[in-house]
């Protein structure tokens, strides 16, 4: 019996459950009430995005579910590589996709629970980011400095440290 | 009425992504992340928020001794990319084996083992810390990434007439601290042979790093039972011994570690005139049959070319290797084609001048021939390394780098070789390039840098780069 996901725009998506379970929220939410076939709401994500999730979610079905990281793990995986990306992945994250719906699909996979989607989003953005000069990041991400002088000069002086880095 | 366009919607900008979010992103990226501060206040947070890594570096030394140069109060030093070892290796320095493009941040801090109170891995990388986070203000996580051993007095200057301090400078706190420490990177200074002997927690040790030698050394009781995980060893003297030259028996036991040892550099003039007989060291060095990494400075006039082509030919794991010296056709004919298909890495020239005038071992040639070598014995190389040593044209050095893309004089797609990356050091007239000349030459598929130094982070170096970004 297929589970159906309802997006916020009330759009509704029927996907097998082994797809549903990607979903940390949805395989516990699964496992805590049973499937009663009643549309599940997710008023956070919109039908675009909830479109996207589902097609990560199917081409990743098979994988082995991810284990949480220990805490002690935190420094190695601090030091993996932005693109270190499958290819599959990149031309996800790439077919189409502007800014906000870049960053609409790391907030919804953090709201559904989906750590290498969220993993992968956030490289995407990484990538993006590495290299650049802080004009470059607002001009690329439409940011507007909000710094006051001085505060901009205290931020330069506590940095000081890896001035030469 | 007039109705304008309907305008694309503005994406929320990602500083409208939650606290958390940002961090995750921030995890991403390499160290240090310092510069995400300035772009709003959404970012500093972010940055503030998120722990620094960072590798330490402590350095032992027992209390009640002034052989560390960094006086009290005791602090944490950033170690930044530009710490490079220049002249003589002092106590916290860069530590050796790290990839150029390593990012990681260290941080060095000399400890002075006192006798009232007791030390432990857990204390000692909490207090680094705490240190560490009052000073940057930030969370940070650390992990013990060197331990480097003030073994003896870090001496400025050497000579016969006035023999160094022989004091070790390593105590049984010192020794009990590093048994607890169970250290997989251990750096020592000028090591005494039988520390090796001593030396706690032998077994845990993958990277050794013995530098500063000036005195007499001997490999014997690196012992392959003891050292069994001992995967990458780094030997470096600037050759000013006080008691004549290495022996090459000493070196010998090397053999033993034919089993796990993958890494082998020797900095410093060893071949030169630091070993009283070079053939054993070739002997011994073609038995590691395990290396993946040799550096260690050749030079084709004292030690001929056969046999630094036989280390290309009896060393089937090698990977990287280098410093060949200026090897001509002379050498490079000696192997057959594909003979050096398993190197990926590859380093030409030499860091250090040989003793005679230089501009003698210097053949013309040298460049040209090198452009057979890639294409014909080694065509799987995909970073050369060239230290020109201020010898060479770069015009022809644009001309072998155009052969090799090309597949050679007759354009052959079959014969083009892997070359992505050449980092050029100690080049002359880097400022009277023709730019246009070596960007059309280079293209975009690879990566050229040339320096007129040797990558220490000089005011004076001069840096200029074509082809792919990085």
């Amino acid at each position: 019996m297929p589970v159906i996901l309802q997006a916020s725009d009330g759009q509704q998506f029927p996907i097998e459950k082994n797809v549903a379970e990607r979903s940390m929220l949805l395989k516990n939410m699964l496992e805590d009430v049973g499937d009663a076939g009643d549309p599940i709401p997710l008023p956070n994500v919109s039908g675009s995005i909830l479109k996207n999730v589902i097609e990560y979610c199917e081409h990743h079905k098979d994988d082995p579910h991810f284990a949480a990281e220990e805490d002690k793990e935190v420094f190695e995986s601090s030091r993996k590589k932005p693109d270190d990306i499958d290819e599959w992945d990149a031309n996800f994250m790439k077919a189409g996709k502007g800014n906000e719906e870049l960053f609409e699909i790391i907030l919804a996979a953090n709201y559904l629970d989906i750590k290498p989607l969220l993993d992968l989003g956030c490289k995407t953005v990484a990538n993006m980011i590495k290299g650049k000069t802080p004009e470059q990041i607002r001009e690329m991400f439409n940011i507007e400095n909000d710094f006051t002088p001085e505060e901009e000069d205290q931020i330069r002086r506590e940095n000081e440290w890896a001035a030469d880095a | 009425m007039f109705k304008g366009r309907k305008a694309n919607p503005v994406p929320p900008p990602i500083n409208h992504l939650p606290l958390e979010l940002l961090i995750q992103i921030f995890h991403f990226l390499p160290e240090p992340r310092n510069n995400l501060s300035l772009v709003c206040r959404a970012f500093a947070a972010a940055a503030q928020s998120s722990p620094v890594t960072c590798r330490l570096l402590l350095t032992l030394c027992k209390s009640a001794t002034d052989a560390l140069p960094t006086g009290a109060p005791v602090q944490l030093t950033w170690l930044g990319k530009s710490g490079g070892r220049l002249g003589r290796v002092t106590f916290g320095s860069r530590p050796k084996g790290l990839d150029d493009s390593d990012r990681t941040v260290w941080a060095a801090w000399p400890l002075h083992l006192s006798t009232d109170r007791r030390f432990s891995r857990k204390l000692v990388l909490g207090d680094a810390r705490l240190l560490l986070q009052r000073q940057l203000k930030r969370r940070v996580i650390i992990v013990l990434g060197r331990l480097e051993l003030a073994t003896r007095s870090n001496h400025s200057i050497v000579s016969i007439t006035s023999p160094p301090d022989e004091t070790v400078l390593l105590d049984d706190q010192c020794w009990a601290l590093v048994q607890d420490m169970k250290p997989n990177q251990v750096t020592i200074h000028n090591p005494p042979s039988d520390l090796f002997h001593t030396l706690p927690a032998a077994e845990a040790i993958q990277l050794l790093d013995l530098t500063d030698i000036h005195t007499q050394l001997d490999l014997t009781p690196l012992n392959p039972t003891v050292f069994r995980n001992l995967k990458h060893l780094y030997l470096t003297s600037d050759g000013r011994l006080e008691r004549g030259i290495i022996r090459a028996t000493s070196l010998l036991p090397l053999s033993s570690l034919q089993e796990t040892l993958e890494t082998l550099e020797f900095d410093g003039p060893w071949l030169h005139e630091m070993i009283d007989d070079v053939l054993s060291v070739f002997r011994t060095i073609t038995t590691l049959q395990n290396l993946t990494t040799l550096m260690i400075d050749f030079e084709p006039r004292l030690h001929t070319p056969h046999h630094i082509a036989a280390i290309v030919r009896k060393l089937p794991n090698l990977r990287s290797l280098g410093r060949l010296g200026f090897v001509d056709r002379d050498f490079w004919r000696l192997l057959k084609s594909h003979e050096g298909s398993h190197l990926k890495d590859l380093t030409i020239g030499t860091r250090k001048e040989p003793f005679e005038n230089r501009l003698a071992y210097h053949p013309p040639g040298f460049l040209g021939d090198l452009a057979l070598g890639l294409l014909i014995v080694c065509p799987n190389v995909e970073t050369l390394t060239l230290w020109m040593g201020f010898h060479g044209n770069l015009d022809e050095l644009l001309s072998v780098i155009k052969r090799v893309r090309e597949g050679g004089i007759k354009s052959d797609p079959e014969r083009r070789s892997k070359l992505c990356k050449v980092v050029v050091y100690q080049a002359i007239d880097v400022g009277n390039l023709n730019g246009q000349a070596w960007r059309l030459g280079v293209g975009r598929s690879m990566q050229v840098e040339l320096r007129t130094g040797a990558g220490l982070g000089n005011f004076s170096e001069e840096v200029v780069r074509f082809g792919k970004a990085k």
